[in-house]
């Protein structure tokens, strides 16, 4: 049996180690779940340490021709350091992330989910924030903790 | 599992509430042709999702809804925001009445609102409305009362006990759960009472005389009544039989 000195350093490496992988498998959700059309939307989400907020830069490539349409692939991203459990903080920069994430209706582009050639279910994102995403992270937390003993 | 039931507790509130509204605020469900009104008439969406329904149990997967509902208020653009707060309160209230498990007689289903996120309000930019939008986490549960069960159940132990068969009690089928049980239902179970009292060689009492005199009633009439029935038998039995 450990001595219980050496459970705030385990519970704190089993944190910081959760954490990462909560925010791994959040982003690979929300690339997998959100719309995909040329794939910049997919690949503009990102991940911040600590409180940083994810500032909108980039604009739409603008028209979008069909030919664009490519099959969906999980671009790689980083996940900083983020020092004493400071948290994370994700989000996408993309100029038009209100609209793709059906956030703000709009009557171009995705039209919130009920463009016919629409690539994710309206209101997708509210339905991984709101039904699926606690469990994610209840899940992937739990499991990180079981690896200590 | 009924996503109709489920759906009509998480709705009807909130077409209940801007319906209320003065003037009334027509709202709109997921799949339901409209045309976007013009500029200046209001109108709301509202768009159940639902993400995760079952968990999973050392028997199997049990039914565990959770999805998401999101209402969406327009009205008039460059007025204020006034309008939009007055119409996504009552609906903010309607769903928190929710969690005082409204709904489940009437529907069959329960359910309850978790974090709302909002209300959040916009401008348009393209469209001549303002707009208050409002996303909650939404869990819900759908309990069929499954009465015929509970019948078929008790008739077996009946005929168990009794060392015999007392044939057929008229079949009937409920469906659905909260439509009012059918005159079948009520032979059967008096039936089955009058045997249950001859084969005990006592009167276990009326069941509620005055329910009995009624053929259509609510379910909770009868559950009452079949659950004081197989308390009686139970009791005069000497034995827990339950499990209906």
């Amino acid at each position: 049996m450990k001595p219980i000195t050496a459970i705030v350093p385990d519970f704190r490496d089993a944190l910081d180690e959760g954490l990462k992988e909560v925010v791994n498998t959040v982003v690979v959700d929300l690339k997998e779940k959100g719309p995909y059309w040329s794939g910049q939307f997919e690949s503009l989400w990102k991940v911040n340490a600590g409180k940083t907020a994810i500032k909108p830069l980039f604009p739409a490539i603008s028209p979008t021709p069909k030919q664009a349409i490519k099959p969906r692939e999980i671009t790689p991203f980083d996940i900083p350091e983020s020092p004493n459990l400071g948290g994370y903080r994700i989000g996408n920069e993309a100029k038009y992330r209100l609209f793709a994430m059906d956030l703000v209706p709009t009557p171009r582009g995705r039209q919130g989910g009920n463009a016919p050639n629409a690539t994710a279910p309206n209101d997708w994102f509210d339905t991984y924030y709101n039904a699926v995403m606690p469990r994610r992270i209840n899940s992937e937390l739990a499991s990180v903790f079981r690896r200590y003993k | 599992m009924s996503f109709q039931a489920v759906r009509a507790v998480f709705e009807s509130p909130v077409i209940d509430s801007l319906a209320a509204l003065s003037p009334a605020v027509p709202c709109f469900v997921d799949n339901q042709a409209f045309t976007v009104p013009d500029a200046g008439q209001e109108y709301a969406t509202v768009n159940l999702q639902f993400g995760a329904t079952t968990s999973r149990t050392l028997s199997g997967n049990s039914e565990n809804l959770r999805g998401s509902l999101v209402v969406e208020c327009f009205t008039a653009k460059n007025t204020g925001p006034a309008r939009a707060q007055e119409m996504i309160t009552p609906v903010m209230k309607a769903l928190n009445g929710l969690n005082s498990c409204k709904g489940y007689e009437q529907y069959g289903a329960v359910g309850w609102v978790g974090d709302m996120t909002g209300p959040a309000f916009f401008a348009l930019d393209d469209q001549p409305f303002y707009m208050v939008r409002l996303s909650v986490a939404v869990s819900a549960r759908y309990e069929d009362f499954d009465l015929l069960s509970r019948l078929e159940a008790l008739e077996r132990t009946h005929d168990i006990n009794g060392g015999h068969d007392s044939g057929n009690y008229p079949v009937v089928r409920l469906s659905p759960a909260s439509a009012p049980l059918p005159a079948d239902f009520e032979e059967r179970l008096q039936k089955l009472e009058e045997h249950h009292d001859i084969n005990g060689a006592h009167d276990s009492g009326s069941y509620d005389d005055g329910v009995r005199q009624h053929v259509s009633r609510s379910n909770e009439d009868f559950n009452r009544r079949l659950d004081r029935l197989e308390d009686n038998h139970d009791r005069n039995r000497g034995h827990e039989s339950n499990h209906y």
